[in-house]
C-alpha cells in the first residue's frame, strides 16, 4: 500500500502555525484544501489553502469532544472543496511536543462525518491533528478506507519533515559517506538516499549535477534532454570522441549519420551517474521536458533542477514546481558578446531558488510569450520563417561547473534543514570576470499569476489539473487521480 | 485541439461574425486558422484572408507572425523601407513568408507581443491589433 504523504509550502504552514499555536496553550481549528498527486511512490496531499475557523464562531465548544467546527463552517468549505476539485482536511491542535495523536473523542467524530463528507466532495477528506513538531493525519477515500499521513513535509528555504512522533535513529550510513555523515549525520544521508531528483537538461551545467548528485548519495535520479553529444560538447562534458562520432565526421557525407549514431546526453549521464555510485536508480529520458513521459515523471521528484535555456523548458519547469509544490533551482551561464566587435560585454552565471511565492519564473520575465510561440512552432516552420537567431551561444566548462557546484550546494544545505535563517532567497549571481557573487532581488510575486498567484492558479493542484503540455497520442498521457 | 486553442479560435468565430474562418489543427494540440473577408486597409485588394498559428503553448505563447495573401500590394503613401519585385511593404512587412497549416505563400506581418498577459490578452485582441496596424499603414 502506497503511503499518504503531506506537502505545505512554508508560508501556508507559517500561518497554519500562527492560527493554531497563537501561545493561548488553547485549541483552535481551520480546514486546508488541498490537491492531490499520485505516483508509483506515493499519494501526495499538498496543502493549497489554509482557511481559518474563527474562535467562537466557527470553532465552537463541542457537543461530545472538546471543541468542533461549526457545521454551517463544515458545509461551506466542503462545497467549496467539491467546487474547486480540492481534498477538505479539518485541522486542529493538541498540545504537547514531538508526538502527537487522535483522541477517541476526535476518532468517533470522523466516523459520524466523514462519509457523508466523501459523498458531497467526491475527493479523499480526512483531518489533521498538529502539537509542536509533530502532525498526524486520518485520510478517508471513496473505499471508505482509512489511511495515516507517514510524512509532513514543508518546503522553504529548508525542506523539514515532521512525522507524528520523532522517527526512530537510522541505520548506520555506509562508511563511503563517512567524511559527509561528520557533517550532517547518518540521517541526512538516510534523506539523500530516499530522495528523487529531477535533472532538466544533460550537458555542460547538467551533467556535473548528475554526476554531484550520485556521489552524494541521492537514492533517484531522473534526466531529460533529447539532444545527442555533439564534438563541440567534448570540451563542456565527461563524454568520449566515440560518444560524438568523432571520427565518422572526418568524412563530411557521414556527417548526417554520426550525428545520429552518436550517443544520447541521457546515456552520458547514466555511464556518470553509475561511475560515481552503485547503488544510484538512474532514468533517463531521451526526450524534451515538454514531453508528457518526461514532464510526468519529473512530478514524482522530490527536487528539480533546470538546466535547460528553452522557454519552453522554462514554463513547464515552472508548471512542475509550483503545481506539485517541488522545490527547484533554475541555474545557467551566459556569456554577452558584442555583435559586431565580439568583445565580451558580461559573464554571469545565475542561480535562482524556485520554491512556492519565491523565484517565480513567470513572475520574473523569465518566460517569454515571443519564445515560446517561436519553440512551439516547430523546427520546420521557424526555420522557413527565420524566427530565431540560431548561433550558439559561448560556454565555457569553469563557468558551467561553478554554477552547477552552487546549486548542489543549496540543495545539500536545504534538503538537510541546514541553510542558514538569515540566508537570502534571491537569485545568486556571479560575475567571473568581476570576481563577484551576490545576491540579487527578484520580482516581488504576482498574486494575479496563472503559476504561483493566490487566485485561480496552478499551485498545489497537482493532478487535478493539466500541465501546459503538447497532445500527445493518449497511451502517453496519465491519468488524473481518480480516488 | 487544446481547449485552450478551441476556445480562441471560438471567440475570433464571435469577435468576426462576418468572416468565413477555415481552421486546420497541427499535430500537438495547436491550429492554424485563416480568416477571410478581412478588411486591411490601403492595400489592394483591401479584402482578403489573413493566417496565423495558434501553439499548443497558448495563451502563454504569442500568436505571431500573422500571414498575408502574397497577391496583396500596397498602395498607401506611407513609407516602404521593405523592397520586393512583386511590390514594397510597410515595416514589419515581408515578402516570402509561408503560411503554416495550408502551405501557402505570404506575406509575413511580425508583430510580436513581448509584454503579453495570458491571463487577459487573446488571439482575437492580437488578431484586431494586427488589423488596425496594416489600416494605419
Amino acid at each position: 500500500m502506497k503511503p499518504w504523504t503531506l506537502v505545505f509550502d512554508a508560508r501556508l504552514y507559517g500561518s497554519l502555525q500562527h492560527h493554531l499555536f497563537p501561545g493561548d496553550d488553547d485549541e483552535h481549528g481551520a480546514v486546508i484544501a488541498a490537491g492531490i498527486t499520485e505516483s508509483s511512490r506515493s499519494l501526495r496531499l499538498l496543502g493549497r489553502e489554509f482557511l481559518a475557523a474563527i474562535d467562537g464562531v466557527d470553532f465552537v465548544p463541542g457537543r461530545r469532544g472538546y471543541r468542533m467546527l461549526t457545521p454551517e463552517f463544515v458545509r461551506d468549505k466542503i462545497r467549496y472543496c467539491r467546487d474547486e476539485r480540492l481534498v477538505y482536511l479539518a485541522v486542529h491542535n493538541h498540545g504537547g511536543r514531538d508526538h502527537v495523536a487522535f483522541s477517541p473523542a476526535d476518532t468517533r467524530s470522523h466516523e459520524r462525518g466523514y462519509p457523508a463528507l466523501l459523498d458531497i466532495s467526491g475527493m479523499p477528506v480526512g483531518a489533521l491533528v498538529f502539537a509542536e513538531n509533530a502532525v498526524a493525519g486520518d485520510i478517508w477515500t471513496a473505499d471508505r478506507a482509512r489511511r495515516p499521513i507517514s510524512e509532513t513535509i514543508v518546503v522553504g528555504r529548508n525542506v523539514d519533515r515532521f512525522y507524528s512522533s520523532l522517527p526512530p535513529p537510522p541505520p548506520s550510513a555506509d562508511t563511503t559517506f563517512d567524511r559527509q555523515t561528520r557533517w550532517f549525520g547518518d540521517r541526512g544521508q538516510v534523506v539523500l538516499s530516499q530522495l528523487k531528483v529531477g535533472i532538466i537538461g544533460a550537458g555542460g551545467v547538467g551533467l556535473p549535477l548528475t554526476m554531484m548528485m550520485a556521489r552524494l548519495g541521492v537514492g533517484s535520479i531522473v534526466q531529460v534532454d533529447p539532444d545527442h553529444v555533439d564534438p563541440t560538447n567534448l570540451p563542456r562534458i565527461d563524454a568520449s570522441r566515440v560518444d560524438a562520432m568523432a571520427p565518422l565526421r572526418r568524412v563530411r557525407v557521414l556527417e548526417r549519420f554520426a550525428d545520429r549514431l552518436s550517443a544520447k546526453k541521457v546515456r552520458v549521464a547514466r555511464r556518470i551517474a553509475r561511475r560515481a555510485s552503485r547503488s544510484v536508480d538512474f532514468t533517463g529520458l531521451p526526450v524534451s521536458v515538454i514531453e508528457p513521459e518526461a514532464a510526468f515523471a519529473l512530478t514524482d521528484c522530490d527536487f528539480l533542477f533546470l538546466a535547460a535555456d528553452e522557454h519552453l523548458a522554462r514554463m513547464v519547469f515552472n508548471a512542475l514546481t509550483h503545481q506539485y509544490l517541488i522545490p527547484g533551482i533554475q541555474l545557467g551561464t551566459r556569456i554577452a558578446t558584442d555583435e559586431h566587435t565580439g568583445v565580451v560585454d558580461d559573464i554571469r552565471t545565475n542561480v535562482r531558488l524556485v520554491l512556492p511565492h519565491v523565484g517565480c519564473l513567470r513572475c520574473s520575465g523569465l518566460i517569454s510569450a515571443v519564445r515560446l510561440q517561436e519553440e512551439a512552432m516547430g523546427a520546420i516552420e521557424r526555420e522557413r520563417n527565420r524566427y530565431i537567431d540560431e548561433l550558439p551561444a559561448p560556454s565555457v566548462i569553469t563557468f558551467n561547473t561553478f554554477a552547477a557546484a552552487q546549486a548542489a550546494n543549496d540543495f545539500l544545505l536545504m534538503m538537510g534543514g541546514l541553510m542558514d535563517g538569515s540566508a537570502p532567497l534571491d537569485y545568486l549571481r556571479s560575475q567571473p570576470h568581476r570576481r563577484r557573487l551576490e545576491p540579487i532581488v527578484g520580482n516581488q510575486g504576482d498574486p494575479e499569476c496563472p503559476d504561483c498567484g493566490s487566485g485561480r492558479s496552478r499551485r498545489a493542484r497537482g493532478d487535478t489539473i493539466d500541465l501546459p503540455l503538447p497532445e500527445r497520442p493518449s497511451s502517453t498521457r496519465r491519468k488524473r487521480v481518480r480516488l | 485541439m487544446k481547449p485552450a486553442v478551441a476556445a480562441a479560435i471560438e471567440e475570433i468565430r464571435e469577435g468576426l461574425p462576418n468572416a468565413e474562418i477555415e481552421v486546420h489543427e497541427d499535430p500537438d494540440g495547436g491550429a492554424c486558422v485563416m480568416v477571410r473577408r478581412v478588411a486591411i486597409g490601403p492595400f489592394e485588394p483591401s479584402d482578403t484572408w489573413i493566417g496565423f498559428h495558434i501553439t499548443w503553448a497558448y495563451p502563454d505563447a504569442d500568436v505571431y507572425p500573422h500571414f498575408l495573401d502574397p497577391a496583396v500590394a500596397y498602395i498607401g503613401t506611407g513609407e516602404t523601407p521593405n523592397k520586393h519585385a512583386e511590390g514594397d511593404l510597410p515595416a514589419a512587412m515581408s515578402r516570402g513568408g509561408r503560411m503554416p497549416g495550408f502551405e501557402l505563400d505570404a506575406i509575413q506581418i511580425s508583430r510580436r507581443s513581448a509584454r503579453r498577459n495570458p491571463t487577459t490578452d487573446s488571439a482575437l485582441q492580437k488578431l484586431l491589433r494586427v488589423l488596425e496596424f496594416l489600416r494605419s499603414r
